[in-house]
Order: structure tokens, then C-alpha cells, then sequence
């Protein structure tokens, strides 16, 4: 596994901030790119706006989507990961806020994999990437003899 | 210093000598060490070879032969030998020692195996090898010892050489070193003389010129050094000595100069003058241009005093005196000097004089300070002189006057030369004189002024008063010289001031009294006035002061009030109602206003001889009176007198006592005044007594009585009657009387007064008076006897004398004592004889027309006829008795008048009784006749036939009415029997009819249209609903088809779906469009059914139309509002999806970063840091939880409730199951009970269990045997329960459980957002249920709810309770 990048899309800093925080606190993933709205997303994914230059094969080992975005919304980002054949595999955790039930199931019916609350709750988010078999995609390994 | 250097050489040579010898010596010393050391080495080496021989000659010749005795023999040699070289101290004695303990050894094991041998016949080759070997092994050591010692020798040679060459080196060393220290010490000590020399020689050279500046260098401590300091120090002294002398000289000069005096010397053998520079300087002469001579002093003398100097002069030098005198200098620019000269002449043995010798000084300045104390002097005596104190002085010792100004001549009234010389004694009485002695003497030894401010001194002219200061003036030693007095005469100022605080105090007196009498009430007026009087008298120093007041008629006068000095006699009892008229004079000089003021009783001889010979009869010696006016009035008199001397009060006086006269004269006014006013307020409040006493009673005994009740208590009298004025027969009857216990022999009720002369004339006496008459029965002198046994002493009486009828006489009499009447009281009797004589016409009058009454009365009972008179001004009525029972009452319960005749008017003729009446007064009808209904007190109904007829006044108005009233109620009670049956038929008849009517008028009235057509469809009825409905009148519709209704072109409609289907089924409803008259459509409900003949044939149809347009419109309406409700709906989901998201946004920020805060800086936050980020999150984590428990509650109220079947139980375990997660060390019992699938919501009823379970876990977190019930009741299965055996609540709050954010528990005991039970009770609700609560405080609580027992499905198989 030579790059393991985990796409963050979400637009409030202070939860930018908080998820990049969790993540890095727990050694996952060696690279986080962020994405502010939707369609940055989906650029960044496709290969398209200002990261026409990204190998659009190099895929995210997981995207952790938020649902209220600017631009293109969470959902929408999600039913077109979802329709593009060559996205469909990766896993998406959606990022929720509440336990707003339309949203949850409108997730599960376009196809997210896992819901973790947010800013991103370490265990909960452990808990979905196990779930999801994708622990030691994202987990960096910790060293031996790091004491 | 030097010489201690050469010295110091001296000893170093010598030292150095001695070193050398000694160092010969040592040396020596050591060579002939070395020499014997040598000596001893040969020694030692002979004794070797000496030993080596014998040895060898032991071994090689002898040994084979040798007995062991011989053996010895050569051991012991041998070993002396060794001894004797070991003995030697050496570098080997301790080798040779050793040597010979190995041969010894040797020797001794040779000895022992020679011995073992047989003895004598020793092997000789045995003998001989060991001889040989032990020889060999001695030659070694001495080969050993051989070597050894020509070591030594070697060494001892060569140290020898070393010696003597060290020796010889070292000696010329130390010669050399000889020779270059003397050379090195020697040259700078010859350098340093010389140059030492040469500074001395030198300044010897200076010195002599006198450069006494010049130093010698005299750093170095050393001879020359020593030589040059004391050089150096005898210059500087001798320079000290000459600056000295230099100052003494310059000093001198400044003496001179400060004390402005000069020396002069005049050589009288040469004439020649010197002089000083301060003579030249006090004379402003120029040394340089003055050639001093004697001639040239004397020019410069004040040409005035040039002959008295020059001759001064001369005669001391003639006389052999001393010279000095003062004289003048006169200076160029024309000032003039003062200057003090004094000279001494010497003279030769023969008496030659030779030369004078002065001093000049210039005494300028004294001389004319001198002269300007002198003119001080001179003012300060002519200031003294005229100063106007009296100003004195004397000498300390005797106190004898040496000083005493015109002022002190004035004062005391004797000459200065009477005074000077003299002491106190001598010119004042010897009391006064001690006081002065006295004070001076404590003046003089304290040394401090004395202030005497009052000082009485008799004079010549009379006392005086000073006010004297004394000083002791000093001599320059401190010594009391003399007593300076000051005297200021202060009698007329201390005379003044007692004036003015005289008056001031009067004034204050009157001030005070002028208050006093104006403020006080009538009651301590009396009081005031003493109190006045007293200190009126004694601010004016009388010995008696008075008021007289003048008694009422003012003819006589009162002394009323008075205060006499202790020891004068009082003279108010003597002066008691003397006549006005025996003053008459005085009186009108005081109505006048004027004062009476007279210092001596023959004062008065040309105004009122009265006065003066009552002055002289009582010994008043003096008076003041004092008219006491009010507004022209003379009220009285007031005044004050002095018995014991003469005395002609001052115009101050006289003026305070007027003005304390205004003041008695406002009080007595104003006494007067309240005096009037109270009586006539007795007056009129009597009168109103005996007014209603008049009016309260309606016979005439009664109301005499009543009042001579009430005069006898008016005037206190003792008596108190009333008899008529008419005689009988028998006299004067006295119907009424009233006395007191004490006097009953008086008139006897119906007792007879003779109609006597004396009686006669006494009625004639008051008939003819309008006014009481009053006798004091003492002055009366043809008083019958009968009279005289009344025991009467004073009467009042009045005759009373009504329009109508006899007269009569009221009288009270007096019997204990004589007694006058007051004015006011002569006045309230008349009043009441008068109101008294009006009542008496009053109460005839009345009772004639109470007679005439009754008989009307009478007549009017016996026809049942009532009689009535209205005041229509007033509505007040008279009703006669008969009228009262007409109308119900009573006679005389209630009051007569409209009113009353209304309330008994039966309400139904009221109206028109009233009209009957106004039709009367307005004059429309002749007279008023009516006949009504009137209802009784009792209930029952009567009628009356009332007839009446109005009385006008002149003007035409109607005044009032009069009329009858009779009762007719048996009359009218049986026309109304007839009356009913009539009635009864008509409405048998009535009723038949309107039944038939009502049927068709409910068609008729109906808003549906109600139609009927025969069964071709035309109209045969058209009911008014008809006409509403459809506008078509029912002329218009009555034959035509039906389909005139209808719109155009619905034939095929009316036949198929309405005429059609009715004809199969007999009946039929439907909805259709029908038209109106002008052409609208509406929608109408149609019903329709067939109408069938006796026979049971279809004859017609009936149809019913409802126009349902209304409805239709509702159901719009409907329709839009859930529309609108759905819109409103849905902006409330995304409002509240909004608040799910953007509230909780910020939250998670501030939650977030607390705990990265918490996470990442722990190390460097304290305790206190850590604990607010806890709160923080704490903070952030509880409005996350309110806000998911707010959008849970507001979602319960949304979206349809999707219902299913649901087993509590399950939720419940699941429920529990998470909570237990969440707490995972607490331990929970969970009851669950049986058959607990419903229908619901899924989603709402686990909100509703979770909140449920959630408060029951949370409460009883601090059970230690947690136990939770989840079942339905065993009571009403309907009915589910969740109980716990937590902390409770208080049932008092229960009201607040269910409502949102009302919470029973604080924070810090159990959370929670208080939302929860809200959520519950709507998912309750929603589900048609019912929520509640029962608990107690650490009992538990138990929250019951039920659901909508419709929705309910059947059990399932049983549950088991299930612990956790």
C-alpha cells in the first residue's frame, strides 16, 4: 500500500480542524485531503476543475462525507460516487451531526457504508472502518520499539 | 643614612671573612675525612689478605692432620679475624658479619661430619675435599671483599681531588664577590652626598635673599634629608610669622575703619602731623594732596568750633590733661560731621612736651541718634500729656506718684502737683487705697501686666469707674523701676450698657407677655394676665401693677387682676365696682387714649381731686395708668404704682405698658368676642331643641309638657310652669309644672293661683310685655302670701299668646338663690314663648282637621269606596284608609303616593293606567276613569274602578287630582266565568283548524325546495323553498314540466338519471346541476320519491332539492387549509433540520477544541483550567443532548404515525441493554411483564420506553439494588407501568412533570434536559393514550400510560420477565 489518502469532505473549519486532529491523534491515514464543498469533492475524485491534473485512478482508501455542504450537498456527492462505476467500491462514512433520521436513511439508501458522528468520535470512526474491513487500509502502522 | 650604609659595608666584609675561614676550615675538615676513610680501606684489606693467608694455610697444609680441637683453634682465629673486620662500621660490616655467620655455619656442619666420622681417624680425602671446598667457598667471599674494598679505595681517591678543587674555586668566587659589592655600594653613596650638598648650598643662597617661597628637596629619609626638612621648616615658620605680623597690621586698619576711628601723632618738636587711614578717610582727604599739619586739622574744624578745638587743645597740652572734645567737621561739599577726639601729650623730663598721641572718631551717627531721642523723648511726653487716659506713674519702691498726665488731673479732679510725690495713701480712703497698693505690688513682683476692667475710685467728682492697666517697666538689669498705670474712665459706657440691658429686658418682658396674651385661650387668660402683670411690675421696678376692668354697663370698675412686690398690700379687694362716674375725669382722659403718669399725688390737684385723695388715702406715692382700648372702647385700666418712693416712671416705660395694654385689650376683645359666640351657639341650639320638641309632638298637653321639661333644664331653674292666661271661677289653673325635689311646696299640678289684684296685675304686666319680665321677689312689696310660701326669689316670665285661642303664661322660678337673667337667656325665653305660642296653633288646627277625617273615613268604608288626592308636583298622595285597602295595604304601612299606587297596579295595566292618567292631566279627557287590576300585599288579584278629575290652578296647570277608587274584583270575577267558557269553544274550535294549517305551512316555510309534479312530470305544488330557491314565483311554475329547472340540454340527465331510477326504485337521490330563474347554475342535492293514491297507484312524484353550493365551498376551503397546514408543516421539518445541524455546529466546535485543549495542553493547564474545559464540555455536551431531546419531541408531532406491531418488552430489554453499556458497573433488576405487544408507532413508542426506562435508571442510580418494573396493570390491562424504587418526587410538583423544561431534580444531582417526559406525554397522546405519575420522596416513582385500547392487538404468547 504505497499512498493511503482518506478524502475528508466537509466545509466548517472548526470540524475540519477537530477530524484532521482525531485522525492524526490515532495514526490514521498518512494523508488527508480535504475537500470544502461538494464539488471540489467530486473534482477531486474525478479528476476534474482544479485537479485535472490528479491521477483520477489513485483513489481514496475512504471518504469521510459530510451531508450539509455548499455547492453540491453530501447526498448528491454520494449518489454520484455511488453512479460512477469506478468510485462505487469506495467506502464512504457519512459525517452526521444529528440522529436526523431522513438523513440517515437517505444515506443507507444511496449506498454509504458506515455514519459517524461528528467530529470525527475515534472509536465510532474504528468502529466503522473494522466494520467495513478497511482498519489496516487507513490505521498506520506504529513501529516497533516505539515506546 | 649614609653612615649606616658604610657600616652596614663594614659588616658584610667582616661577615664574608668569617664565611671564608670557616669554609677552610669545613673543607680541611672533609679532606682529612677522605684521608682516614683511605687509611681505614688499606687497614681493611691488609686484614683480608692477612685473613685469606690463614685460611689457606689452614685448608692446604694443615687440614688433613688438624684434631677437631685444632679445628676450633682455626675457626676461632678465624673467626676473630671476622669478628675484628665485622666490628669495623663500613659498607660491609653487615657482608663480613654475614660471612661469618655462614662460616661459622660451615664450620660447625664440618665440625659435626668430621665428628660422625670415627674421631682421629678421619678420612683425609674426605677431610680434605671438604676442607677444600669450604676454602673455595672463603676465597670467594674474600675475592668478593678484595674487590669490594678496591672500590673504596678508588672512590676515597677521587674524592679527594673534587675536594680541593671545589675549594679553591669557591674562594675565588667569594673574593670576587668582595670586590663588586663594595664597588656597587659605594658609587650612589657618593652620587647622593654631593647632589645633597649641592640643594643646601642652594637654598641657603635663596634663603638669604629672603625667597623664604624656596624648598629643598627632601624626599629621602636620610641626613641630608633630615637637614633639608629642618631647613625647609625653619623657612616656613619664618614665613608664618611675617604674614601674621601682615595681618595684625591689616586688622588694625579694619578696626579703624568699622569703628570709624583714627590714631593720630603730632610730633610737636617738627609740627609734623601723622595720620591714620581712617583719619584721611573720616576727613574725605586725599593723603596724596594733604600735607598733615596741625594748621591743616584745624581747617578742617567746622569754622564754629575751630577756636573752642584749637583751644581745647592747647590748654591740655598746657595743663598736662588729657585732650578730648566733640566737634564738627565741615567737608567740601558743605555736610557736616561729628567726631570725638582725644589726645595725650608726652613730654621730655623737663617738661618739654614732645609729641602728641589720639584718636579721632567719627560720631556722626551717635551724635544724631542721640539728638533724635532726645526729640522722641519730647513728643512721647507731649503725646502722654494729652492723651485722654488718665496715665501715671510710680516708682517702684515708695509707689509715690512721679508721673501723671492732664487726663489723670481731669479724671480724678486734683492738680498734678497735689499728685506727684504723693502715694495712694495719701489721696485715696484707705480701702481703695490698700486695693491699689495691692495690685501695684503684684504688677512689680510678677513683672506681668494686670488688666483691671472695672475699677470703682471715689473721686472729688463723684465715683467713677475705670478700666486701668498696669505694667512694670524694667531697668536694663530687670530690676521693677516704675508702675505704669493706664486708667480709661468707662462710667458713662458702663452706665450706658446698663441702660441698654435694662431695656433690652423689659423689652424681652414685653415681647413675651404681648405673645402670651395674644396666643392664649379664654381659659388661661386669666392665668396670662397675672403672669403679665407680675412681669410687667417687676421689669419696671414698680412695687404694684393692676388691671381694672371696667363691669359690664360699664358704669362701675374692677381691680380683676393684680400682683404686688412682697410686703405691699394688695387693694383688689377695695377696689371692686366703683363707680365710673366718681373718676369721671381721668375715665375721659383715658377714652381719650391718654396715659395717666404722676410721680406725686398733688400732680393731680388740676385734674381729678378723687385720685389724689384716694393716692393719699392708700400712700400711693407714684402711678402710671394706662387706658386698655379696643376700637375706641374703653375695656379698662392698666397700670403700676409705687408705695415706697417717687418716682416718674421713664417714657420707655410708659410706652411698654401701652403696648402691653393693646396686647390685654386684643385678649379681652377676643374673649368677649368667643364669649358672644358660644352664647349664641347655646341660644340657637336651645331654640332647635325646643324647636323639634315642638314639632315631634302632635297634642297640645304632651308638647306643653315637653317643653317645660326642657326650659326648667335650659335656665337650671327650680322651678318651671305654664298656666293659662284665662281665669276661671276658681283662678288660674296651672296645667303644667315642673320643680326640683327640693322645693315641692310650690305650685301643685292643677293647683289654682286666686285671681287676686296681685295676679291681675301681673297678667296685664306680661300680656302687655312682648319680652320676659323679671322680678327678684325680694324687691316686690305687695307679694301675696301664697306667693311668698313658693319660696320664690327671682322670676321669669312671658306670656305666650297664640293667633288662635286663650293665652298662656310660662314662667321659671328661682328659689335658692336670686339670680339675673342674661341677655341671651331673656332672649332664648322669648323665643321659645313664641315658637311655642305657633305650635299651639299648629296642634288645634290639626287635631279639627283629624276629626273631620275620620268621619270621611267612616263613610268611606261602608261603600268600599277609597278616596285619594295626588300632589302631581310632588307625587306625594293622601290616601284615605278605604284607599289604602283597595290597593292591598294596610291603612298607613306604607307611604301614600304614586309610587305606592304603582307597586300595587298590576304590571300589565300599568302602562295603560298611566297613560288614562297623563290623557287626564294633559286635559284630553274630562275626567280620569280606568278600571285595572291591582295585586294585593298577599298575592291576591282584585279590580278597582278608579275615577278621578284634575284640579288647576289659575294658570290652567294640573295641580292635583282627586278621586275614588272602588273595588270591583266580585264584579269582573264572574264576567270572566262567562268570558271562559266562550273562549273554551272558540278554541276547540281554533285548534282543529290549525293543525290541519301547520303541515302545509312547514312545506311553505321550509328553505328546501319541496316539489310535486304528477307523473308526467308536471308541477303540481311549488313551495315557498321553491320560490326561494329557484325565483320562479308559483304562478309561473304550477303545470310546467320539471325541466325548466334544469339546464339546457340535460334532457338526457333528468330522464336518465333522475326520472328514470325513481321510477324503478320507487326513490332515488342524486347530485345535479340546476338552474335558476335568471339563469345560474348551483349543484343541489336531489331526493326524490313517488306519491301513491289510496289505492297504493303511483299518482305523482315528490322531490326535494337542497342547494349545496355552501358545501361545496367549505369543502374548498378545507381542502386549501391542509394544504397550507402540510406547507407549514414542512417549513417546520427544515427548520427544525436546520437546528439539527447549524445549532449543533458551533457546539461541537467549542466541545471539540475543549477537549483537544484537554488532550493536547494538559501538561501545561492546572487543575482549575482543567476543570472550567470539563465544565465547558460539560456545557457544549448538555445543549447537544437538549437539542436532540427537543427536535426528538418536536419530531413526535410530525408525519404520519406509521402503526405496527410492537413488543414493549423488546424494546425495553434494548433499551436497558444500552443503558447498561453506557454504565456498565451498575447493576439493574428489570421486570418485565407479560403480553406486552401493542400497535404503534415503532419509532415513537422507543422514544417513549427509552425516556420512560431512561429516567428510571437515571433516578435510581443511587439504589444499591436498582430495581425497574415494565408492566401492565393486573387492574385495567390497558394500562402499562414503569416503576422504580429511585429517589421520587414530591406529588406536589407533579403538575410540572410533563411540561417541556420543567425538571424535579437539580443538575448536579441528575442531569437532564427536562424535555424527556414532554416527548413521552406526546407519543402518549398521539397514540389516543393517557400519561401519569404517582411517587414519594426515596420511594420511587411509578409513571402509568395507556394507549389507544382500539389499536390495541391481541397477545402473543406470555413474555418472561427478564432480569439484566
Amino acid at each position: 500500500m504505497n499512498r493511503k489518502v482518506l478524502l475528508l469532505v466537509e466545509d466548517n473549519p472548526d470540524d475540519e480542524m477537530l477530524t484532521i486532529r482525531a485522525l492524526k491523534k490515532h495514526n490514521l491515514a498518512n494523508e488527508i485531503v480535504v475537500a470544502r464543498d461538494g464539488q471540489e469533492a467530486l473534482d477531486y475524485l474525478f479528476g476534474e476543475g482544479e485537479y485535472e491534473a490528479r491521477d483520477e485512478e489513485e483513489l481514496p482508501q475512504v471518504i469521510l462525507l459530510d451531508l450539509k455542504l455548499p455547492k453540491v450537498d453530501g447526498l448528491q456527492v454520494l449518489e454520484r460516487i455511488r453512479a460512477n462505476p469506478r468510485t462505487r467500491a469506495v467506502p464512504v462514512v457519512v459525517l452526521t451531526s444529528s440522529n436526523e433520521e431522513q438523513d440517515i436513511i437517505r444515506s443507507y439508501d444511496l449506498g454509504a457504508n458506515s455514519y459517524v458522528r461528528k467530529p470525527v468520535d475515534f472509536e465510532q470512526f474504528v468502529e466503522a472502518a473494522r466494520q467495513l474491513g478497511l482498519y489496516w487500509l487507513v490505521l498506520n502502522e506504529v513501529p516497533y520499539g516505539r515506546e | 643614612m649614609i653612615r649606616n650604609r658604610l657600616r652596614m659595608l663594614g659588616w658584610a666584609g667582616l661577615l664574608l671573612v668569617v664565611v671564608a675561614v670557616g669554609m677552610a676550615a669545613v673543607g680541611y675538615r672533609l679532606v682529612g675525612l677522605e684521608k682516614s676513610h683511605y687509611d681505614d680501606v688499606e687497614w681493611l684489606r691488609n686484614k683480608l689478605v692477612n685473613l685469606n693467608v690463614i685460611t689457606m694455610d689452614v685448608l692446604y697444609d694443615t687440614a688433613a692432620a688438624l684434631h677437631p680441637r685444632q679445628w676450633r683453634l682455626v675457626y676461632e682465629s678465624v673467626g676473630k679475624q671476622l669478628t675484628a673486620l665485622s666490628q669495623r662500621d663500613g659498607p660491609k660490616a653487615a657482608a663480613l658479619a654475614e660471612l661469618h655467620r655462614k662460616l661459622g655455619d660451615r664450620m660447625s656442619r664440618f665440625l659435626d661430619a668430621r665428628a660422625s666420622c670415627a674421631p682421629g681417624d678421619g678420612d683425609p680425602d674426605l677431610c680434605r675435599e671438604l676442607l677444600a671446598r669450604l676454602a673455595t667457598q672463603v676465597r670467594v667471599v674474600l675475592q668478593d671483599l678484595f674487590v669490594e674494598t678496591g672500590t673504596l679505595e678508588r672512590q676515597a681517591t677521587l674524592r679527594l681531588d673534587r675536594y680541593f678543587y671545589l675549594g679553591m674555586l669557591f674562594l675565588f668566587g667569594l673574593l670576587l664577590t668582595l670586590v663588586l659589592f663594595t664597588v656597587t655600594q659605594l658609587i650612589p653613596v657618593v652620587r647622593r652626598l654631593d647632589r645633597g650638598l649641592g640643594g643646601l648650598v642652594e637654598a641657603a643662597e635663596h634663603f638669604r635673599k629672603g625667597e623664604l617661597e624656596h624648598r629643598v628637596e627632601d624626599g629621602v629619609r636620610d641626613e641630608l634629608g633630615m637637614l633639608a626638612t629642618a631647613f625647609n621648616e625653619m623657612a616656613q615658620r619664618r614665613k608664618a610669622v611675617e604674614e601674621a605680623l601682615r595681618r595684625n597690621e591689616a586688622n588694625l586698619a579694619e578696626a579703624q575703619q568699622v569703628a570709624h576711628v583714627g590714631s593720630w601723632e603730632l610730633d610737636l618738636v617738627k609740627n609734623r602731623l601723622w595720620w591714620s587711614d581712617e583719619i584721611y578717610r573720616i576727613f574725605e582727604i586725599d593723603p596724596r594732596k594733604f600735607g598733615a599739619s596741625y594748621e591743616a586739622f584745624l581747617e578742617r574744624v567746622h569754622p564754629e568750633d575751630r577756636e573752642k578745638v584749637d583751644d581745647a587743645y592747647r590748654r591740655s597740652v598746657a595743663d598736662r590733661t588729657s585732650y578730648e572734645i566733640v566737634h564738627r567737621l565741615l567737608l567740601d561739599d558743605g555736610r557736616v560731621k561729628y567726631v570725638h577726639e582725644r589726645g595725650r601729650t608726652h613730654y621730655t623730663e623737663d617738661g618739654t612736651p614732645l609729641r602728641s598721641i589720639g584718636t579721632v572718631q567719627d560720631v556722626t551717627d551717635q551724635e544724631l541718634a542721640n539728638r533724635a531721642l532726645k526729640e522722641s523723648a519730647h513728643e512721647l511726653d507731649a503725646i502722654i500729656e494729652n492723651l485722654p487716659l488718665m496715665v501715671f506713674l510710680k516708682d517702684a519702691e515708695q509707689l509715690r506718684y512721679v508721673r501723671f498726665n492732664r487726663a489723670g488731673e481731669e479724671l480724678l479732679g486734683i492738680s498734678r502737683e497735689q499728685v506727684l510725690g504723693r502715694t495712694d495713701h495719701e489721696l485715696f480712703p484707705a480701702e481703695q487705697a490698700e486695693a491699689f497698693v495691692r495690685e501695684d505690688r503684684r504688677v512689680l513682683e510678677s513683672g506681668q501686666a494686670l488688666d483691671i476692667t472695672l475699677e470703682p475710685i471715689d473721686t472729688v467728682r463723684g465715683r467713677r469707674l475705670l478700666h486701668t492697666r498696669k505694667v512694670c517697666i524694667c531697668s536694663g538689669d530687670g530690676r521693677p523701676r516704675y508702675l505704669l498705670g493706664i486708667s480709661e474712665d468707662i462710667t458713662q459706657r458702663v452706665e450706658t450698657e446698663n441702660r441698654i440691658r435694662y431695656r433690652l429686658s423689659l423689652e424681652a418682658a414685653m415681647a413675651h407677655i404681648s405673645t402670651e396674651l395674644a396666643q392664649v385661650g379664654e381659659e388661661r387668660l386669666d392665668a396670662a394676665l397675672d403672669r403679665a402683670l407680675e412681669e410687667i411690675g417687676r421689669a419696671v421696678k414698680a412695687d404694684r401693677s393692676y388691671l381694672f376692668q371696667l363691669d359690664p354697663g360699664g358704669e362701675t370698675f374692677t381691680n380683676t387682676h393684680e400682683w404686688c412686690l412682697p410686703g405691699i398690700a394688695s387693694q383688689m379687694p377695695e377696689i371692686r365696682q366703683l363707680p365710673v362716674a366718681e373718676f369721671e375725669a381721668v375715665f375721659r382722659l383715658f377714652r381719650k387714649g391718654e396715659i395717666l403718669n404722676v410721680s406725686e399725688p398733688s400732680e393731680l390737684a388740676g385734674i381729678s381731686t378723687t385720685l389724689r385723695d384716694f393716692m393719699e388715702e392708700t400712700g400711693i406715692r407714684s402711678l402710671v395708668n394706662v387706658p386698655v382700648l379696643s376700637e375706641g372702647e374703653l375695656l379698662g385700666i392698666i397700670g403700676f404704682d409705687a408705695e415706697t418712693e417717687s418716682r416718674r416712671w421713664p417714657e420707655e416705660d410708659v410706652r411698654l405698658l401701652r403696648i402691653v395694654a393693646e396686647a390685654v385689650a386684643g385678649a379681652l376683645t377676643r374673649k368677649r368676642a368667643t364669649r358672644a359666640i358660644r352664647e349664641h351657639t347655646w341660644y340657637l341650639e336651645e331654640l332647635d331643641r325646643v324647636s323639634r320638641v315642638l314639632a315631634e309632638h302632635t297634642t297640645q298637653r304632651e308638647m306643653l309638657w315637653e317643653v317645660v321639661d326642657l326650659v326648667f333644664e335650659l335656665f337650671h331653674a327650680d322651678r318651671a310652669w305654664m298656666l293659662q292666661a284665662v281665669p276661671d271661677e276658681e283662678g288660674f289653673e296651672v296645667p303644667i309644672e315642673r320643680t326640683r325635689p327640693e322645693y315641692p311646696g310650690a305650685i301643685a299640678t292643677g293647683l289654682r293661683i286666686p285671681d287676686d289684684e296681685f295676679g291681675r296685675r301681673m297678667m296685664e304686666r306680661l300680656l302687655a310685655e312682648r319680652e320676659p319680665v323679671v322680678m327678684q321677689m325680694a324687691g316686690v312689696e305687695d307679694l301675696p302670701d301664697y306667693m311668698k310660701s313658693y319660696g320664690v326669689r327671682s322670676q321669669m316670665l312671658i306670656a305666650i299668646r297664640p293667633s288662635l285661642g286663650t293665652p298662656w303664661i310660662l314662667g321659671i322660678h328661682q328659689c335658692s338663690r336670686e339670680r339675673e337673667w342674661s341677655a341671651v337667656e331673656r332672649r332664648l325665653f322669648q323665643a321659645i314663648a313664641e315658637r311655642v305660642a305657633i305650635s299651639l296653633v299648629g296642634v288645634r288646627l290639626m287635631e279639627e282637621i283629624r276629626q273631620s277625617e275620620r268621619r270621611l273615613q267612616e263613610a268611606e268604608k261602608i261603600a268600599q269606596v277609597g278616596t285619594w288626592e295626588l300632589d302631581l308636583k310632588s307625587g306625594r298622595a293622601y290616601w284615605s284608609d278605604q284607599e289604602y285597602r283597595c290597593l292591598g295595604y294596610e291603612p298607613g304601612t306604607c307611604e301614600a303616593g304614586y309610587e305606592a299606587f304603582a307597586r300595587a297596579v298590576h304590571p300589565d295595566d300599568l302602562e295603560r293606567v298611566k297613560e288614562a292618567m297623563e290623557r287626564a292631566v294633559r286635559g284630553e279627557t274630562e275626567a280620569y276613569e280606568i278600571q285595572h287590576r291591582v295585586i294585593w300585599q298577599d298575592g291576591s288579584e282584585h279590580v278597582v274602578h278608579e275615577l278621578g278629575e284634575v284640579t288647576r290652578d289659575p294658570r290652567g296647570e294640573a295641580v292635583r287630582m282627586i278621586g275614588t277608587t272602588q273595588d270591583i274584583t266580585r264584579r269582573v270575577q264572574l264576567e270572566q266565568e262567562l268570558e271562559r267558557h266562550r273562549r273554551h269553544l272558540e278554541q276547540l274550535v281554533e285548534e282543529r283548524t290549525r293543525t290541519i294549517r301547520r303541515q302545509t305551512q312547514i312545506i311553505e316555510q321550509t328553505n328546501d325546495s319541496v316539489v310535486t309534479t304528477d307523473l308526467e312530470g308536471r308541477v303540481t305544488s311549488w313551495n315557498g323553498g321553491a320560490v326561494r330557491v329557484f325565483g320562479y314565483g308559483v304562478e309561473e311554475a304550477m303545470g310546467r314540466h320539471v325541466g325548466f329547472v334544469y339546464p339546457e340540454g340535460s334532457e338526457e340527465i333528468l330522464r336518465e338519471q333522475v326520472m328514470q331510477p325513481l321510477l324503478d326504485k320507487g326513490t332515488h337521490e342524486t347530485e345535479v346541476m340546476l338552474r335558476r330563474k335568471d339563469g345560474t347554475l348551483f349543484p343541489a342535492f336531489l331526493s326524490l320519491s313517488l306519491l301513491y293514491d289510496e289505492t297504493g297507484t303511483p299518482e305523482g312524484m315528490v322531490g326535494y332539492a337542497v342547494d349545496i353550493s355552501e358545501l361545496k365551498r367549505r369543502e374548498e376551503e378545507l381542502r386549501q387549509l391542509a394544504e397550507r397546514l402540510e406547507a407549514s408543516n414542512r417549513e417546520l421539518e427544515s427548520f427544525s433540520y436546520s437546528v439539527s445541524h447549524d445549532l449543533r455546529a458551533p457546539l461541537r466546535a467549542i466541545d471539540g477544541f475543549s477537549q483537544a485543549l484537554v488532550e493536547d495542553y494538559a501538561e501545561r493547564l492546572d487543575g482549575a483550567a482543567l476543570d472550567y474545559l470539563s465544565r465547558i464540555r460539560n456545557g457544549a455536551q448538555r445543549l447537544g443532548t437538549l437539542i436532540d431531546d427537543l427536535l426528538q419531541l418536536s419530531r413526535v408531532n410530525r408525519g404520519e404515525l406509521q402503526l405496527e406491531r410492537v413488543d414493549l418488552a423488546e424494546l425495553a430489554r434494548s433499551v436497558i441493554e444500552e443503558l447498561h453499556a453506557g454504565e456498565p458497573e451498575r447493576e439493574v433488576e428489570l421486570v418485565l411483564g407479560e403480553e406486552m405487544v401493542v400497535t404503534g408507532d415503532p419509532r415513537l413508542l422507543r422514544a417513549m420506553v427509552a425516556n420512560l426506562l431512561g429516567n428510571a435508571w437515571k433516578f435510581t442510580n443511587r439504589e444499591e439494588h436498582a430495581r425497574i418494573l415494565f408492566r401492565r396493570m393486573e387492574e385495567d390491562p390497558r394500562v402499562f407501568y414503569v416503576q422504580d424504587n429511585g429517589v421520587g418526587f414530591d406529588m406536589r410538583h407533579a403538575d410540572k412533570l410533563f411540561g417541556a423544561f420543567q425538571r424535579l431534580h437539580r443538575m448536579s444531582e441528575f442531569p437532564g434536559t427536562g424535555v424527556g417526559l414532554a416527548t413521552v406525554q406526546r407519543i402518549v397522546h398521539r397514540h389516543g393514550g393517557r400519561v401519569w405519575a404517582e411517587a414519594e420522596p426515596g420511594k420511587g416513582a411509578t409513571f402509568y400510560f395507556s394507549l389507544d385500547p382500539g389499536v390495541e392487538v391481541p397477545p402473543e404468547p406470555a413474555n418472561e420477565g427478564t432480569k439484566t
